[in-house]
């Protein structure tokens, strides 16, 4: 008999159901409306993206001062993701490349919006460019970030 | 213990399921309770709380460093957090070590569990050996199903006995607002009810709960300062015992008995069904009440069954067991262990409502973790 | 401050990629073994056991509980702290508590990771916000080169120093028999390898390894009655930083507040300590990209702002520099997780028992200070001397 060293892969597929909660789920209903805003800190007024239930530096709860903040926006850091990642969501690779971006919202200069970018041509993207967000189309979207497709170019 | 530590705050949520609330939530919302209840807040000059230790587990929050939902609600902005991943006492004994250090003076313990987002019974299939046992598809429940057979067989148990368990702690529980069982039962309805893993019937098993419960802890000096009702903890203790069940006798609760034994010399505790008034345990499932009676040395070895009998642990009785409801009232995993020491705290300081053991002075807080209770911690509070 | 605490053994695995030779409980007893070997002591003489993983890492849930014989738990107190990257300092300083209290004379700390178990980049990923940001997660890489980039544009670095400094680490690890990548490597070689987000390349990274590190903590009378030289865990500090910056949402006003900053400036206050480079004679660092190092070495006060680079350029920060940062290799050549934060701070103790081997720097080494770090923007920091 051979002593060679027994790997066993055992899957494991847990399924959770999260609870939005009231600050991010009221944003997600926005955004099945087509709309994105955040929240703003009564003390410290900065903005929250995504909205939470406690400013972490004021330690103060978030009311409900909500703020609508364009769809369009400018693009401050992207990256072309080559290297394979994982999907948490199905556990496996996800399809490459793609294009990341961190986006400054109109109307919300003190926060990023993380999403895709359709533009996948590494010579068309840089900082500074002007994107816009493109949602599903009504009675399509769920409530999840998904319902945005990616960001296109709008200049 | 060589210097007194005392609780000066306890708080939590509501433990029914929340599908309306976010894990940050339940966290931020027993923070805020425990605030507002004792007037503290972070400071670093020594006014107020100067660190926070929180108690969650990734897998049940499916969220690597699940502190990352009570951090910010918690106080954790450039300030001392740390994790404890274990039941909620063993949080509460941590923070009890943080201030003997003298490294701390007042600390805030946040624990918070949502079961309802995910089946529970999954998650500790994962808690179970992955070669040996896992895929054998054991887990808290079926490893419970062997040990409450082998303790009914070898101590002369009876359904019976396990039904009246559930019996007084669902009564008990009605006088529980954080409770989310609604329901008294019979000793018939237990014994006719579904069966979850044969002998454990369901209402025999702990209720799925989601919720949050919040304690803060402080030196003798500023818990005297803050409060005119300071809980004192007065011993505690912990023990781990072999992972495999089969390891196990399973009718002998070893590390409790440890654990107990290191608490009870700490506080002086000679003989704990004289000198406790009141007992918190965590019994995940019916029998395991009577099993950790024995454990904790409330009755001898073997006589579980004959204390739940006798009415002692009841509303009146000698040495009531959980006169809150215990965990058949429905309370999350984590928190537990720390909701325990809330219930024996409000006990303590004569603020338990309908549930209120008359003139209680002493009581034992208990949380366990891991199939049949392979780990335990124990801890006396005091007035 | 309570009772004195010290270091009275330490061992660690080999960390390598792969150990599929043990299960994980083999892996722990291995450095378990190791370190009460070096305190002289046996599993009887311990009073109580801390254990650190990042459970997801590995899909156990309550990992402790199924490792109790390896880890020598059995019928002992202890408990299970999860922080995060932090994790093995989060231990460390649960250990500290532990013994400071008075309650316990000794204390085993074990940390460990064992990421051949599961594509820890996917583990990693529930970091995230699941209704949020986790369907746009990539992982730790981004961090390293936001730091990476910053630092470029404000200072006069550019990407051959990030390189050198990964060079110097590689030189080190070499010399270090547990260390994981014990790369020869040039700062051509480093400019060569496969960017992964630029400015962040692949040799950049700390690698996904598989170790287990243990302490053995003592009370004053216990230490010193020990075989080796006690040193002594003279002061600890642990600061968060608000999960909202992590989830890469606001744009910080400047200067931005790092819980670097916060922790070492409190622990300096505290010891006295006004010229941390002058003081302290070695750090171990919790670098997981070379691009952090110059980072680091600004918020811990090593040197002014702007410069870290420079003393890269200078590489006053080898063994026989005057800086020695990372004599270990550093998280950038080895990075069981779980044991990252307790092999920093078994290496310092090294350093001061003079028992580093190779990797010994030429200072007289009287004081050290190891970190870890995690989540993004956590840091735990201990101070060690050698004089009690």
């Amino acid at each position: 008999m051979s002593d060679e060293p027994l790997e066993i892969v055992i899957p494991m597929d847990l399924r959770f159901k999260w609870s939005a909660g009231p600050h991010l789920g009221h944003f997600l209903r926005e955004l099945r409306e087509g709309n994105i805003v955040a929240n703003r800190c009564p003390e410290c007024g900065r903005l929250q993206l995504p909205p939470t239930p406690v400013c972490g530096r004021c330690h103060v709860a978030m009311g409900t001062d909500w703020v609508p903040l364009s769809t369009k926006g400018t693009v401050i850091s992207y990256s072309f993701v080559v290297d394979p990642m994982y999907d948490a969501g199905i556990g496996d690779m996800r399809p490459v490349p793609y294009t990341i971006a961190a986006i400054v919202l109109d109307g919300g200069p003190d926060v990023a919006f993380f999403h895709r970018l359709e533009e996948k041509d590494p010579e068309k993207v840089r900082v500074g460019m002007r994107v816009e967000a493109v949602f599903r189309p009504p009675g399509k979207r769920q409530g999840l970030m998904e319902d945005i497709i990616h960001f296109r170019t709008i200049d | 213990m060589k210097k007194k530590v005392g609780i000066v705050g306890v708080a939590r949520t509501s433990y029914g399921k929340r599908p309306e609330a976010h894990l940050q939530d339940l966290s931020f919302e027993a923070v805020q309770k425990v605030l507002e209840q004792t007037g503290l807040r972070f400071t670093e000059d020594g006014s107020g709380i100067d660190a926070t230790v929180s108690c969650s587990q990734d897998h049940w929050d499916g969220w690597t460093i699940s502190s990352k939902n009570a951090i910010d609600g918690a106080g954790g902005h450039l300030r001392t957090e740390e994790k404890v991943a274990a039941d909620g006492a063993y949080a509460l004994y941590y923070a009890v070590l943080c201030i003997l250090s003298g490294h701390h003076d007042c600390i805030l313990i946040i624990a918070h569990t949502k079961e309802s987002q995910v089946d529970g019974r999954l998650i500790e299939n994962t808690g179970i050996e992955p070669m040996y046992g896992r895929m054998l598809g054991l887990d808290f429940t079926t490893c419970a199903a062997l040990q409450a057979r082998r303790y009914m067989d070898e101590r002369g148990i009876t359904p019976t006995q396990c039904a009246r368990v559930v019996v007084k702690n669902r009564k008990n529980a009605m006088g529980n607002p954080a409770a989310p069982v609604s329901e008294i039962l019979t000793e018939d309805d237990v014994l006719t009810a579904p069966i979850l893993a044969d002998p454990i019937r369901v209402p025999e098993a702990k209720p799925v709960a989601d919720g949050a419960c919040a304690v803060i802890v402080a030196t003798e000096e500023k818990a005297l300062q803050w409060t005119d009702r300071p809980v004192w903890v007065k011993g505690m203790g912990c023990c781990y015992d072999r992972h495999y069940p089969g390891y196990r006798d399973l009718i002998d609760p070893l590390a409790l008995r440890k654990a107990a034994t290191m608490a009870y010399g700490m506080a002086g505790v000679s003989d704990p069904r004289k000198e406790v008034d009141l007992v918190e345990l965590s019994e995940y499932f019916a029998y395991q009440e009577l099993l950790w009676c024995e454990g904790l040395g409330l009755c001898p070895e073997g006589e579980g069954g004959k204390l739940v009998d006798s009415g002692a642990t009841g509303p009146g009785g000698d040495i009531p067991v959980n006169p809150s409801g215990g965990l058949l009232a429905g309370v999350p995993v984590n928190v537990a262990g720390l909701d325990r020491a809330v219930e024996a705290a409000l006990q303590l300081r004569a603020e338990a409502e309908e549930r209120q053991v008359e003139g209680a002075r002493t009581a034992l807080v208990h949380g366990t973790g891991g199939a049949c209770g392979q780990m335990h911690c124990v801890l006396v509070l005091g007035r | 401050m309570g009772d004195r605490v010290a270091i009275m053994g330490v061992g660690q695995t080999d960390h390598r990629y792969m150990r599929p030779d043990v299960n994980h409980e083999e892996m722990i007893h291995e450095a378990v073994r190791l370190a009460l070997e070096d305190a002289g002591l046996t599993i009887r003489d311990i009073d109580t056991v801390i254990f650190d993983n990042m459970d997801l890492f590995e899909g156990h849930y309550l990992a402790d509980a199924m490792t109790v014989d390896g880890a020598g738990m059995y019928l002992k107190p202890g408990l299970k702290m999860n922080t995060g990257g932090t994790s093995g300092g989060t231990a460390v300083a649960t250990g500290w508590q532990h013994v400071a209290s008075g309650l316990f004379e000794t204390a085993l700390v074990v940390g460990w990771q064992k990421q051949d178990a599961s594509p820890s980049i996917g583990s990693l990923v529930t970091a995230r916000e699941p209704l949020y940001d986790r369907e746009l997660a990539a992982g730790a890489v981004g961090i390293f080169a936001t730091m990476g980039l910053q630092y470029m544009q404000e200072t006069g670095c550019r990407e051959e120093h990030a390189a050198l400094a990964r060079v110097i680490m590689a030189d080190n690890a070499r010399k270090n028999p547990h260390a994981h990548l014990k790369l020869e490597i040039t700062v051509e070689d480093v400019l060569a390898s496969r960017v992964l987000v630029w400015p962040v390349r692949l040799l950049h990274m700390s690698p996904t390894s598989c170790g287990a590190c243990a302490l053995v903590l003592g009370s004053e009378a216990r230490a010193r009655k020990g075989p080796k030289t006690p040193v002594w865990i003279r002061d600890l500090e642990t600061a968060h930083r608000e999960v909202s910056v992590f989830r890469g949402g606001c744009v910080e006003p400047r200067p931005q507040v790092s819980a670097i900053e916060v922790a070492a400036g409190r622990l300096y206050r505290r010891n006295g300590i006004t010229d941390p480079a002058g003081q302290i004679d070695v750090w171990e660092l919790y670098t997981p990209s070379s691009w952090a190092l110059f980072h680091w070495m600004e918020l811990f006060g090593i040197c002014e702002k702007g410069q870290a680079w420079r003393l890269v350029e200078k590489e006053a920060i080898r063994l026989d520099g005057p800086i020695p940062i990372e004599p270990s290799g550093g998280v950038v050549s080895t990075n069981p997780i779980g044991a990252s934060g307790v092999i920093r701070v078994a290496e310092a103790a090294l350093q001061i028992r003079k028992e580093a081997g190779e990797r010994q720097v030429a200072k007289d080494v009287k004081t050290a200070v190891a970190t870890a770090w995690g989540a993004g923007s956590w840091i735990v920091m201990f101070y060690l001397t050698r004089e009690a």
